[in-house]
């Protein structure tokens, strides 16, 4: 059984991606402001993040909205919502009473997260200019996926 | 959850999914100064499913051969064994994570 929460954010997820397209623009402006720094914000973000993300981790029960606006405090950049991912693995599992616990859920979130740029990281040095297309994927997949 | 046809379910987890990934794309792209198609988007959406599978299956595996019915960041572990940097970087994402429910839970 899905965690209860999980029916009301996938309802919700229709009505809010349209706000989050907007706000995405704007948070795609911080991003890359903070691309360009992010590894040694990285590293800061060891001691100086801890308070903000420690104080938000009971909020994230709450609604999907505090997560997009999360986003604008661009302290982490975009990742695959905790209660997609939720939704998702329930529906694989083969077993209805296997649980995942919610640390557990967001390094699988981070794990996808890694998945997905490496993916796009690879498929750009592929092909150094122009449009990214599926046939770049196509040649770095076979790689990716051994090494993941 | 068990009351809606599985296809029906399926194909809106896959329409999030891809809206997700699309946002990231998007957020890469920005970074790298490199277009993106829609069908790569759309490949990698369906990469991205296929390996949540097969994640799913393998985290389920791993729980229950630890003898328990909920997966925890051990069996997340385990599932980067392969990958030394992979495993390194969700070793320190979980460990801060733990960090910083620690100094969260002494705060209050």
């Amino acid at each position: 059984m899905p965690p209860k929460h999980s029916t009301a954010g996938s309802r919700g997820r229709p009505s809010n991606s349209v706000r989050g397209a907007s706000k995405s623009k704007a948070s795609a402006s911080n991003a890359r402001a903070s691309a360009s720094s992010r590894a040694p914000q990285q590293l800061d973000s060891d001691d100086s993040d801890v308070d903000p993300f420690a104080d938000s981790q009971p909020e994230q029960e709450q609604t999907e909205l505090e997560e997009v606006q999360d986003l604008d405090e661009d302290e982490e950049p975009v990742t695959l919502p905790p209660e997609l991912l939720t939704r998702m693995l329930h529906e694989f599992f083969e077993k209805d009473d296997t649980r995942i616990s919610k640390d557990a859920n967001k390094a699988v979130a981070k794990y996808m997260d890694v998945f997905v740029r490496e993916a796009i990281a690879r498929a750009a040095v592929e092909k150094e200019s122009g449009f990214l297309e599926v046939e770049d994927l196509e040649k770095v997949a076979p790689q990716l996926l051994l090494d993941v | 959850m068990a009351d809606e046809p599985d296809e029906d379910v399926r194909e809106r987890l896959r329409a999030a999914l891809w809206f997700a990934v699309g946002k990231m794309v998007d957020e890469e792209s920005l970074r790298r100064n490199r277009n993106v198609t829609p069908q790569f988007i759309g490949a990698l959406m369906e990469m991205v499913w296929t390996h949540i599978e097969s994640v799913a299956m393998d985290l389920e595996s791993f729980s229950r051969h630890a003898g328990r019915s909920t997966i925890t960041t051990d069996d997340v572990l385990l599932l980067a064994r392969r990958n030394q940097d992979l495993h390194g970087i969700i070793k320190d994402f979980v460990d801060k994570e733990k960090a910083a429910k620690a100094k969260g839970k002494s705060k209050k």
